[in-house]
């Protein structure tokens, strides 16, 4: 999976956290490193992005993720609260507040990564 | 660069000519050098059998230039005794046609009518010394003569110092990677070589021909018609014709009625449909490679800035440049605007079409390649590329959604025509059966639906889902019970679904067989994916429809047999 994040601290653990549950994850400092990753050929199974960051946002990410076919089948999940609205725009599989229930987040994840 | 090629002429057309002549002695050069003749004798013995053939050729050519002149007189008057007998036949067409061109001709020529107030002139001698006029008579020949010495000469040194000339090109095109630049360098030099040589066999032949098809008939002059005809055939497309015009001149004048004037004319036409398309697709190969537009362009482009001789040249040059942008990456662009491949290749053709809203045409382009290959090809090689080629314009966003959505109807228009064209053989008594799951979109619902065919070409069946939420289709698919699926997926793009699909499946399917269709070239990313999608679950992954449909319908996957879905 992709962990998209700005802070180093909390993408750092994240990703410990994943590969300490057998998940192989990829990391990104903001959506602009995160494009640029799937770009080169990064084909995640998921990615889990926080939604403010510098250089380009969370938003934005998601937008560039649906806007290309060949993204738009990658599950997205944002680690910052959304109203359903918000998530039906953007179409975000899920969203959850910080700081977060992992047990929750890793129930979810392989929900939908078909696990 | 125009302008340097026309200025620099003098210098640049016997250099030219030199390299020409280089390059068409270099196979015979290098077959003697091979056989262990020393580099000197090799090149006195190409010399003096080039010395003998000019001077043997050039001696007949002179004596029957000369005596053809001397006859020049008698036979114009016999031509025009000819055609006053033609124009004597009053009423008919010739007749009309003369008289008419006649009196358009007074009408123009007005100087004509001036004619006879002009003040008479009085030609006074110029005062010249015998020796002088002889000078002045032999100095015309004078600078072809130097000028064929030098042109010879700079030949033969070529042909002595090609390993430098082409040691400095190889240095010219770049040193980095001296063994591949080497190796085209040579491969190159050595086509454009035969190419030439066998040019000038075919030529050299096609004159001789002509030569004794003339002495045949009677035609006086054979010898020097035939070494025109040869050398005018090195001229695209209109040297032939410029070839015929004088012997057929010469019959007319000569001999009465029409017989030799047919006669002649026949035999350059037979001779040259025969070279064109007996021979020359022997000894040259199916093709110089070059277009004929190209050529007639070219044939232009050299007569324009070097007169006949660039005329003559024109053919070699292009194909040169040609061959040479075939085998430099920084000069690809010239064979893409002078070869005679085609300007796209056929599933980018096919593609560019369906965009254009040409479907008529797209569909004639996949019925001609289902008659030359079968179903299967024209599916692999035709309209999954294109479908490819579609979905890479979407990824780059240079397509919108409605315009892909119109691309997959349209090929799933011409996919449907084309399968009701060659109807599947059924077997009902016992199908194999598999279930196939689009991993996303409807490009792979049609992706399966080719495979569909394919299969019913040997009597497989395929039940295909509808495209839909990747959740739904697994549930849809579990649901089924299926022995064996096939999880279509279109690339380029990851395999995120195609993985979700084949996790949830072998979940709920442990003992089915799950096959991934991901049509794309088998290289290092390709197989990543495919190691990823094994490890989710597939027992297979094939990327195309043919391997497919093998793997599907294999020995080992005889359990699908009788399977239901």
């Amino acid at each position: 999976m992709l962990v998209v994040d700005d802070d180093d601290d909390s993408r750092t653990a994240l990703s410990a956290l994943f590969e300490h549950e057998g998940y192989v994850a990829a990391e990104a400092a903001n959506g602009a490193e995160a494009v640029r990753l799937l770009e080169k050929g990064l084909d995640p199974d998921l990615v889990l992005t926080d939604l403010m960051m510098p250089v380009m946002s969370g938003w934005d990410l998601c937008e560039a993720l649906k806007r290309v076919p060949g993204w738009r089948g990658i599950p997205l999940i944002v680690l910052c609260g959304m109203t359903a609205e918000q998530r039906g725009k953007l179409q975000v599989d899920d969203a959850f507040e910080k700081p977060t229930d992992f047990t929750t987040l890793l129930n979810r994840i392989s929900e939908l990564c078909g696990l | 660069m125009v302008a340097i090629l026309a200025l620099g002429r003098p210098v640049l057309v016997p250099v030219a000519l030199a390299f020409y002549l280089a390059f068409v002695l270099s196979p015979l050069a290098e077959r003697l050098e091979r056989l262990g003749t020393p580099r000197g004798l090799t090149l006195g013995t190409i010399t003096a059998a080039l010395f003998s053939v000019l001077a043997v050729v050039g001696s007949v050519l002179v004596s029957q230039a000369l005596e053809l002149a001397g006859q020049m007189k008698t036979y114009a008057g016999q031509m025009s005794e000819k055609l006053a007998a033609l124009r004597s036949a009053r009423g008919g067409v010739v007749y009309d046609l003369g008289h008419a061109l006649s009196e358009l001709g007074r009408g123009l020529d007005t100087e004509a009518v001036k004619l006879e107030d002009a003040t008479p002139v009085r030609v006074v001698s110029d005062g010249l010394s015998g020796v002088e006029r002889i000078e002045q008579s032999v100095s015309p020949l004078l600078h072809p003569l130097a000028l064929s010495i030098a042109v010879l000469a700079m030949a033969i040194f070529v042909l002595g110092h090609r390993e430098d000339l082409r040691g400095r090109l190889v240095r010219l095109v770049g040193t980095r990677n001296v063994t591949v630049t080497t190796r085209t360098m040579v491969e190159a030099v050595n086509r454009v070589s035969h190419f030439l040589l066998a040019q000038v066999c075919v030529n050299a032949g096609f004159g001789m021909v002509i030569a004794a098809g003339l002495y045949f008939i009677g035609i006086p002059y054979a010898v020097l018609w035939g070494v025109l005809a040869a050398l005018l055939r090195f001229v695209p497309l209109v040297g032939v014709i410029l070839a015929t015009v004088l012997p057929v001149l010469a019959a007319f004048a000569i001999f009465p009625g029409w017989q030799h004037v047919l006669l002649t004319a026949g035999l350059f036409l037979v001779v040259d449909l025969v070279t064109a398309n007996a021979v020359e697709p022997v000894v040259l190969g199916r093709r110089a490679g070059v277009s004929a537009i190209a050529l007639l362009v070219s044939a232009v482009f050299w007569a324009w800035l070097w007169g006949p001789v660039g005329l003559v040249l024109a053919t070699p040059l292009t194909v040169c440049a040609a061959v040479v942008g075939r085998h430099v990456p920084r000069l690809a662009f010239l064979t893409v605007l002078l070869g005679d491949e085609p300007g796209l290749s056929g599933s980018v053709e096919f593609y560019q079409r369906i965009l254009a809203g040409a479907t008529r045409d797209a569909l004639g382009m996949a019925r001609s390649r289902v008659k030359a290959t079968s179903l299967v090809e024209t599916f692999e090689e035709l309209v999954v590329p294109a479908l490819g080629l579609m979905a890479l314009d979407q990824n780059q966003r240079t397509i919108d959604q409605s315009v892909a959505e119109r691309v997959v109807k349209d090929v799933r228009d011409i996919v449907r025509r084309l399968s009701a064209q060659t109807e599947a053989q059924a077997s009902p008594s016992n199908p194999a059966l598999v279930l196939g799951v689009p991993a996303e979109s409807d490009a792979d619902v049609l992706l399966l639906e080719m495979l569909a065919l394919t299969l019913a070409e040997r009597h497989g069946v395929l039940v295909a889902l509808d495209a839909g939420p990747r959740t739904e289709s697994a549930a849809a698919a579990i649901e089924r019970r299926p022995n064996v699926v096939c999880v279509a997926e279109l690339p380029p793009g990851g395999s995120a679904n195609a993985r979700f699909l084949c996790r949830r499946l072998r979940a709920a399917l442990p003992d089915a067989r799950l096959l991934v269709l991901r049509p794309e070239p088998a290289d290092a990313r390709s197989r990543e994916a495919a190691a990823r999608l094994r490890e989710a679950g597939a027992s297979d992954v094939a990327y195309g429809l043919g391997e497919a449909t093998e793997r599907l319908l294999s020995p080992s996957g005889s359990a699908y047999q009788g399977a239901g879905l």
